[in-house]
């Protein structure tokens, strides 16, 4: 695998393959070892980092690595504010979002939060099956999500749009031109008659205190906000259920858990499921890292599901221990560009599994073959977790 | 008020690195407060950093930026 001169191994990889999607974790422990620094020739060709620290120098250098490309390959979507930007001009849109999804705002969203946790989960725990992800993980994240926007009647279609653009799924080109149409007419609605939500928000914001937001940025800004915290966030959760699920001991120990311990658990949870397993960049301009050439354009793809799996920043990298400590995850990126919604996602993931818990336990796995994991491009996660009731809890 | 502070003992939020984790809140909210607006930590004024100082450990521990660290 390694090749001196080269200063990188090549590698046969491919984040979107069956491997990657169903079982990543010993290739990516065999990339740590033995090519930290590879390249595939998949997509055109992809620098690849999987150790902790490479990738957490890499998140960095902004200025090194763009975000203009984050998705490999490149999804054909417009340059989404804040996350496509780089700085300088990524500041002025990052501190237009920050107030929107700060620990204040998501702090007088909770009883909300619990509240339709609540209404979706309680009929769940009454019937005899029911699926993780598709009955609760996924309507959840859609109904805090139009919350956050302050969309209360979406159209029907809205979700399936939305579905479709975050798992690459049908035709995801029309439906993302469906959505961007849809946020377009909201603008102006909401130009005409503001409210108390994020487009009226985003209509009163100044960039860098010197410029209103035009339409179009407004409508793209909305878009992220829309797709950004679905499929990772349910990706978060469906791993973590699926892990309390093997694992009923942990479930014991979170609903007997303090403040401390369920907050540390969060991350935990994050880390062992991160979402975003594959963080692409583009090189921004000759460059090199850690003596290897990288020219402007090239691709580079930062693997932070091996990063959190890394056995040198975390002991027993594939257990989930509660209370680990310390916890430098990255699987909310970090950085410039750290997951805006990641304490909004932390509330969200709390309130479900506190709900869950108060009848998981009489819920087993249908059958592991009828769990279903799906990788998009930089997300993998679970989509599907049939879970029924256990026949001995039936009968006790 | 008087300072409770010794002028020798400080701890820093490194503001070109904070990227608003929030977890130095959690472990030190004692100590840490957190700004909505830039979405960055920083130490709170009148702060007791010496009754504080097991709690601020573990917040430097716990940042995933390394952005906090006590200095002279």
């Amino acid at each position: 695998m390694s090749n001196t001169t080269k200063k990188y191994a090549t590698v046969e990889f491919d984040h979107r393959d069956e491997e990657s999607n169903s079982c990543p974790w010993p290739r990516w422990e065999r990339m740590r070892d033995e090519a930290p620094i590879a390249r595939t020739e998949a997509y055109g060709g992809v620098y690849l980092l999987s150790r902790y620290e490479d990738i957490f120098e890499a998140l960095r250098e902004s200025d090194k690595f763009s975000n203009a490309q984050v998705n490999i390959p490149r999804k054909s979507t417009p340059p989404l504010p804040p996350v496509m930007y780089d700085p300088p001009e990524h500041r002025g849109y990052r501190e237009i979002v920050n107030p929107l999804l700060s620990p204040t705002r998501v702090a007088a969203l909770k009883p909300w939060i619990s509240e339709r946790a609540d209404r979706i989960i309680t009929p769940c725990l009454k019937r005899d099956s029911f699926d993780f992800s598709v009955d609760i993980a996924a309507p959840m994240m859609y109904a805090v999500t139009m919350k956050t926007l302050g969309i209360d009647e979406p159209p029907a279609e809205l979700e399936d749009w939305v579905t479709d653009v975050s798992l690459w799924r049908g035709d995801y080109e029309q439906s993302g031109r469906n959505i961007a149409t849809f946020l377009a007419a909201e603008v102006e609605e909401r130009r005409a008659a503001p409210g108390d939500d994020a487009i009226s928000y985003l209509l009163a914001s100044t960039y860098d205190e010197n410029r209103p937001l035009d339409a179009t940025e407004i409508t793209n800004m909305a878009f992220l906000l829309v797709l950004a915290g679905l499929d990772t966030t349910t990706s978060a959760l469906g791993a973590t259920v699926l892990y309390l699920i093997e694992n009923p001991r942990l479930q014991k120990q979170l609903a007997a858990a303090d403040d401390r311990v369920w907050r540390l658990a969060l991350d935990e949870f994050v880390r062992y499921a991160s979402p975003v397993a594959a963080l692409g960049r583009v090189v921004g301009h000759d460059t090199q890292f850690h003596g290897c050439p990288m020219q402007g354009n090239d691709q580079l793809l930062l693997l932070l599901g091996s990063a959190n799996r890394d056995e040198k920043e975390f002991p027993d990298p594939d257990e989930v221990i509660l209370d680990r400590f310390p916890n430098r995850h990255l699987g909310f990126g970090m950085g410039v560009h750290r997951c805006v919604g990641s304490h909004l996602a932390k509330a969200t993931m709390r309130a479900v599994i506190e709900r869950l818990l108060t009848g998981l336990d009489e819920f087993e796995l249908s059958s592991p073959e009828d769990v279903v994991w799906q990788t998009s491009a930089s997300t993998r996660g679970v989509r599907a977790l049939p879970l029924v009731r256990q026949r001995e809890a039936a009968t006790d | 008020m008087t300072d409770k502070n010794d002028n020798s003992t400080r701890v820093c939020v490194d503001q070109a690195r904070c990227g608003g984790h929030a977890r130095c809140i959690e472990e030190a909210p004692e100590v840490f407060g957190y700004d909505d607006t830039t979405n960055k930590a920083f130490v709170l004024q009148n702060a007791d950093l010496e009754a504080s100082r097991e709690d601020i450990d573990r917040a430097i521990l716990a940042c995933p930026e390394r952005a906090i660290a006590w200095s002279n």
